[in-house]
């Protein structure tokens, strides 16, 4: 396969908190107020993205740093993660349709064992809304990631007045 | 089993979870994939699923639901320890530019002393501000910005019987990205945090946490008759803290106290709290509870106090007389509070 000599998309840079641990990079989203697992994998695609690297240059590092065979796909697979994430700040042209990027698709596609498929891009919501709960009072954005019946009226920190309610099929701060 | 003993036996697995958790190397656990399927989201809830994580994660424990669910709590708030760190840092910035200078107490106070940024979770910031700049801080605060910061803004260290210049003149800076932030002295913040602890019945068990790192991160100068003075009570009931801290979680650090026989109800209360589901402060208001009779039943049931916070909250002696006489008049007490709030909570305006 003839690697693409493109650049890879501009990675979003505004803000987002990242924070870069052993094996995985999280990411908080701070206008979606969302929080993101990228693994090894994904993480090095992305900081590509933030160094303006092209597919070319990204699938040899891919290839080099994660001994990963076929890496173009995977390159493209983690675009597609990223930007579904809003991490990018451009829509790549893929160059064949997302469909093929589904993540059972390309094992069976590169022929990738148990040990491979774990190298696999992977962009992960972090939800827990029970975590949410373990403070005394929840941030506006715990409150936002609860859906009924999760939210009870828990106080809004820093908020006098403002609690967590649910609000259609929704959790939502408001004056309680 | 009654209830009684499967809550106490629930809060002996926490604390047994917990018991080192916030040390580096921390020490690995020994615990059965069942027993960590039931305790998990009671960890979670108590804000200590990451420090539980930080145990298992040398642990060998296999993949599982509960440890999945442990470092999915560890990465939020590790994420959620940055936003925090900035909030503090734009409202440091936002008061000095007011002319004010804002001492920090628990939260990221507490936090540094843990290995790493994560491992306790953040609600909004406790700052403190001299009485006199009260309203000018209130006003630096109301901005868009200064609302974001999510400020808790007190004027008096009502926990630590002394002058807000004496607070001050011990307070030292720390450094925090690109600002100093001014924090309580070592004996005062342990002081505070063990006072805290008790005024809220011990609920969290990440606040025991806390007084067992500040025990173990005790400068070579420590003073522990500052720490411990004032009304000799307040000294017992610090005393009482630590004694809690090395007998349940193992905490070590120098000097301190005597050594004391805790009052048996005390261990027993705080396990009891250990082991139950819920609490009133992660519930709604009273106000909003009493919009449903189902709702007041139930914040009526939960304020009920357990042992520590009423015999804290009407300033009681930590000994072995029975507690009931404590629980019943903190609860008075606070019933009193409330009725004489509730006008202005119909009205929805907030009485502070």
């Amino acid at each position: 396969m003839d690697h693409d000599a493109r650049r890879l998309p501009q990675a979003r840079k505004d803000h987002l908190v990242i924070e870069a641990l052993v094996d995985e990079t999280l990411v908080y989203d701070l206008r979606r107020h969302k929080a993101h697992c990228l693994n090894a994998t994904a993480a090095l695609v992305w900081r590509c993205c933030h160094e303006r690297r092209s597919v070319a240059e990204t699938v040899v590092l891919l290839e080099g740093e994660l001994r990963l065979p076929e890496a173009e796909t995977l390159v493209w697979m983690a675009l597609d993660r990223l930007e579904r994430a809003r991490l990018l700040t451009e829509t790549p042209s893929f160059p064949v349709p997302r469909s093929q990027y589904v993540r059972r698709q390309v094992i069976r596609a590169l022929g990738l064992g148990a040990a491979s498929a774990i190298l696999l891009p992977l962009v992960d919501s972090i939800i827990s809304p029970v975590a949410a709960q373990a403070g005394s009072c929840l941030t506006v954005a715990q409150c936002d990631a609860l859906t009924p019946p999760a939210c009870t009226g828990q106080p809004i920190c820093g908020s006098p007045g403002l609690c967590c309610v649910s609000r259609g099929n929704r959790c939502r701060d408001r004056f309680c | 089993m009654s209830r009684s003993v499967l809550l106490s036996a629930r809060g002996e697995l926490v604390a047994r979870i917990l018991a080192g958790s916030w040390r580096r190397p921390v020490l690995p656990l020994d615990v059965a994939a069942d027993a960590l399927a039931d305790i998990t989201p009671q960890l979670i809830r108590l804000g200590a699923g990451a420090l539980a994580w930080r145990r298992l994660c040398v642990s060998g424990v296999s993949p599982c639901r509960a440890t999945f669910d442990l470092r999915q709590v560890y990465r939020l708030q590790t994420l959620e320890a940055r936003v925090h760190e900035r909030r503090l840092v734009e409202a440091v910035g936002l008061l000095r530019g007011a002319g004010v200078e804002p001492v920090l107490a628990k939260g990221w106070a507490a936090a540094r002393l843990y290995p790493e940024p994560g491992l306790r979770p953040y609600g909004d910031i406790d700052l403190w501000v001299r009485p006199d700049l009260h309203p000018v801080a209130v006003a630096a605060l109301s901005s868009p910005a200064g609302q974001r910061c999510r400020v808790d803004l007190h004027d008096r260290f009502t926990q630590l019987d002394c002058a807000w210049s004496d607070v001050l003149a011990r307070s030292r800076l720390e450094r925090l990205g690109e600002v100093e932030v001014r924090l309580l002295g070592a004996e005062d913040h342990l002081r505070l945090l063990c006072i805290h602890m008790l005024g809220h019945g011990a609920w969290r068990p990440v606040w025991l946490c806390d007084v067992a790192a500040a025990l173990e991160s005790l400068p070579d100068d420590f003073d522990w008759a500052r720490c411990l003075r004032g009304h000799p009570r307040h000294a017992q009931w610090i005393a009482c803290t630590i004694g809690l801290a090395r007998q349940l979680l193992g905490a070590g650090g120098k000097g301190g106290p005597p050594e004391r026989r805790l009052p048996r109800w005390l261990l027993a209360a705080l396990l009891r709290q250990w082991g139950r589901d819920e609490h009133y402060m992660a519930t709604p208001s009273m106000a909003f509870a009493l919009r449903s009779t189902a709702g007041a039943l139930t914040g009526l049931r939960l304020r009920w106090p357990n042992p520590i916070q009423a015999t804290v909250g009407v300033g009681g002696p930590f000994n072995g007389l029975p507690r009931l006489p404590f629980q019943i008049a903190e609860c008075l007490v606070r019933t009193l509070r409330f009725a004489r709030h509730l006008p202005s909570l119909i009205r929805g305006t907030p009485p502070f």
